[in-house]
């Protein structure tokens, strides 16, 4: 039963970062490689705060949100004079950098031995420390936020972002400035990833530049296109199918270290597969060209 | 009649001496003119008499070789087209750009909702404010859908739209942007006499809303705009001239 | 004091040497097809596993480093046959395409790692025979190693300027429609970039392979540093790669001097994204104006 209690919680994270990067990748049609800038940065925000600092679990919590979503600022900037490919690269150099200085900075992040001994969640004097207890937490949070982003694109916002995607020179000729709202959604998306991050670390209790490597990253941008960019549910299905995917494969009892690079392998597949045939995805969604 | 001699307001839009060469032609050549809030400037020109690079550069997408730019008194050269639409330069093409895969209701929303683009929180938490927003808007999309006679159609994909529907859409979603400078690339060029009578109506409403808005129409010759005009100039080779 | 100095200019000159031919490698596919190869570090791994498994058996050290190569090379065409052409035939943006290279790189190094494991493997007969210059000591294989770095520079700086396959790869990267317009074929010139390029970046891994072993998660880090030397020397196929690779070398040395050198691996991420940023709009996107990006 606490197997299906880490499944939930692993999916709820999972989706949490895919539903955030979605709204770069699906809405702005952003193909983003850099969402675990966002992710780590909340994480180890969480953690410092928590172990060095000794705040409690709610101001750890808001430090990780507001400091994925800072994050994005600098990323924002830099891609919103970009076209093309060179939105990919920076994205991927800043991914690069971002865990070089991770691993480097040691004095705040520990290096390469990471951060130990993250307190579980707790509100005040309620500690939700159980697995089960944290599977529901995480995927209340994932469902809020899904509700809210669902919310959110099924606005005007959404027309206006599907208009910043789709039509750019024309939505500035009709006196569209979506600059602010470019770096806003941006915003939004980093600090949800921070928020996932957050509740990573206070599950697992321990973070490492390991957890963040590249390609976990890029099998966010994975989840999403399989799912359907910019679908109601394709991030989600994209998230349960790279959950699923490795369980599956453990069950047949293969080592955690082959199954990290199944998970490569087959998310260089799904990568390959996608730029030659170009589906939409299983929810059927945005098409890139 | 505009009297330029009126030297204490300050023209919305001051070209001077602007030249531009694109590749061996000379598009532009030491053109000048202004115009004053409130006015609706005809500019007549063949194809290629440098016309559409005229609002080319009134709009961002060109930046002039030599000569000044002013847009309400401020320099406009060197500006990204964002800043001229925060200025609230609004354009439409020779062939209609309208968002394709949108609806036709949704493309006129976004006009209305262009001044005041929602903040991210309140769209989706929807206090009174934004709600009274979007009221206003749909009401103001859902008159125009009947003065177009669009009322029944109004949640086809405008990429399906005839060309001259296209064209009508392209102005009516202007005509529903608030901002300050209307530059019309051959608005009419393509319309029969309804929808021309329709385009002319959308145009000159969105002047009247505003009484510093100014319109400018770039056409081949005069009858292709029996619009009121406050001024007209004869663009020839990159020459302009004023002709009344 | 001073062997220190000769022996990071040792180090450098054989860490230069392998980033020069690397990037040789990348200038090679990406001016003839305007294509972010972060793949390279594929054949880049083949021709170190090769040299590797192959160091172990009596193999003489040229059939060695030729089989490496031949790897390389042989690797760079099947992704250039399974991944490139079919991507592009489908008239692919840029931005597909990197995603493409990308997950080709993913996928052979998940490969890799399933077969090979993810330790670092060394090759099995260290080469002890070293040369004692004062306290630089100068291994047979850093020998061997900036020897034919500089054969292979000589061998292009000769052929090169009077070949017509470097001339037209740089009439493709100038203006690959243009290039077709007038009747050429872009198709052998684009097979014959990925085989050289697959050869060069073999004879690379084979030589880090045996100096430092290898791992499966080395070819991106390399693959990066080659295309900042490799745009910072601009739209040149051997001079400009190695002025790159140069001035790589030379910031990423300083840094180490400076800082520490942990920050020598951030190095060329960093100039990477200054690149991007700093260059015009169009340094990385279309390569005409009228091209689709």
């Amino acid at each position: 039963m606490n197997y299906l209690y880490h499944l939930i919680a692993m999916f709820a994270i999972s989706g949490l970062l895919a539903i955030s990067l979605d709204l770069l990748v699906g809405h702005l049609g952003l193909l983003i490689l850099c969402q675990s800038v966002f992710y780590a940065g909340g994480a180890y925000a969480f953690a410092l705060s928590t172990t060095q600092w000794h705040l409690p679990f709610q101001l750890g919590l808001l430090i990780g949100i507001v400091v994925g979503g800072l994050l994005s600022v600098p990323v924002a900037l830099a891609l919103r004079r970009l076209r093309g490919d060179a939105v990919v690269l920076a994205s991927l150099a800043f991914l690069l950098l971002f865990i070089e200085m991770i691993k480097n900075l040691r004095t705040f992040t520990g290096g390469l031995d990471g951060i130990q001994d993250i307190p579980p969640m707790g509100f005040g004097s309620l500690l939700i420390g159980s697995p089960a207890g944290f599977a529901w937490a995480s995927l209340a949070f994932l469902v809020i936020s899904w509700a809210f982003l669902q919310r959110l694109t099924g606005s005007s916002i959404g027309l206006f972002l599907h208009a910043l995607r789709d039509y750019p020179q024309l939505s500035t000729a009709l006196g569209q400035d979506l600059t602010g709202m470019h770096l806003k959604v941006f915003f939004l998306a980093a600090a949800i990833a921070g928020l996932a991050g957050c509740l990573y670390a206070t599950y697992s209790t321990y973070i490492s530049p390991d957890v963040f490597a590249t390609s976990s990253s890029v099998m966010l941008l994975v989840m999403v296109l399989l799912g359907g960019p910019g679908s109601r549910f394709g991030p989600l299905a994209g998230a349960m199918a790279l959950l699923i995917l490795p369980e599956s494969i453990r069950i047949l009892g293969v080592g955690n270290e082959a199954i990290g690079a199944i998970h490569q392998v087959v998310i260089g597949l799904v990568l390959v597969l996608f730029s030659g045939l170009r589906p939409k995805g299983i929810f059927r969604g945005y098409e890139f060209r | 009649m505009a009297t330029n001699s009126d030297s204490t307001v300050e023209p919305r839009i001051a070209v001077t001496r602007v030249s531009k060469r694109l590749g061996d032609i000379h598009a532009l050549c030491q053109v000048s003119f202004s115009v004053l809030p409130g006015e609706t400037v005809v500019l007549i020109g063949g194809n290629g008499s440098g016309k559409t690079t005229v609002l080319d550069m009134l709009s961002g997408v060109v930046v002039p070789d030599c000569g000044e730019v002013r847009i309400d008194g401020i320099r406009a050269i060197h500006r990204v087209p964002q800043w001229f639409a925060r200025r609230g330069v609004l354009r439409t093409f020779q062939s209609p750009r309208v968002f394709e895969q949108m609806t036709i209701r949704e493309c006129l929303d976004m006009g209305t909702w262009t001044s005041s683009i929602p903040g991210v929180v309140s769209a989706t938490v929807w206090p009174g404010a934004y709600r009274n927003q979007a009221s206003v808007a749909s009401r103001r999309s859902a008159d125009l859908l009947t003065r177009l006679g669009w009322s029944s159609i109004a949640t086809q994909k405008a990429g399906e739209l005839s060309y001259g529907q296209r064209k009508l859409l392209a102005l009516a979603q202007l005509a529903l942007t608030p901002g300050s400078f209307a530059l019309c690339d051959e608005p009419l060029a393509g319309l029969d006499a309804d929808k021309s009578a329709l385009g002319i109506q959308l145009l000159e409403t969105w002047k009247r809303e505003g009484p510093t808005r100014v319109l400018l129409i770039a056409t081949h010759d005069l009858d292709s705009w029996p619009g009121d005009a406050t001024c007209q100039y004869q663009l020839e080779n990159g020459v302009l001239e004023r002709l009344q | 004091m001073i062997w220190l100095w000769l022996e990071t200019l040792k180090n450098g000159l054989v860490q230069g040497s392998l980033l020069a031919i690397m990037a040789l490698a990348f200038a090679w596919v990406y001016h003839s097809t305007r294509f972010f190869h972060l793949a390279i570090g594929v054949p880049f791994l083949g021709g170190a596993y090769a040299a590797i498994f192959l160091a172990s058996s009596a193999v003489i050290p040229s059939a060695l480093v030729s089989f490496a190569a031949a790897c390389g090379a042989g690797l760079s065409l099947l992704i250039y046959g399974l991944v490139y052409q079919p991507v592009a035939r489908r008239n692919a943006s840029n931005s597909l395409r990197l995603v493409a290279s990308l997950g080709v790189y993913f996928f052979c190094s998940g490969l890799a790692a399933i077969a090979f494991g993810l330790d670092i493997k060394y090759a099995p007969t260290v080469i002890y025979d070293s040369l004692e210059l004062g306290r630089v000591i100068v291994t047979a294989t850093d020998i061997k190693y900036v020897a034919t770095a500089t054969i292979v520079i000589v061998v292009c700086a000769c052929v090169h300027p009077r070949s017509s396959l470097g001339s037209r790869v740089l009439a493709l990267s100038g203006n690959s429609s243009l290039f077709e317009a007038f009747g050429h074929n872009p198709s052998p010139i684009i097979l014959a970039a990925f085989t050289l390029s697959g050869a060069l970046a073999g004879l690379c891994g084979a030589y880090e392979g045996l100096r430092n072993g290898i791992d499966p998660n080395s070819g991106l880090a390399i693959a990066i540093s080659a295309s900042v030397a490799c745009i910072v020397g601009g739209r040149s196929l051997l001079w400009g790669p190695m002025l790159g690779a140069l001035m790589l070398g030379i910031i990423q040395a300083a840094t180490t001097q400076i800082f520490s050198d942990r920050w020598s691996d951030s190095v060329p991420y960093a100039c990477l994204l200054l690149l991007i940023l700093a260059g015009p709009r169009g340094l990385l996107g279309p390569a005409h104006p009228h091209e689709r990006p």
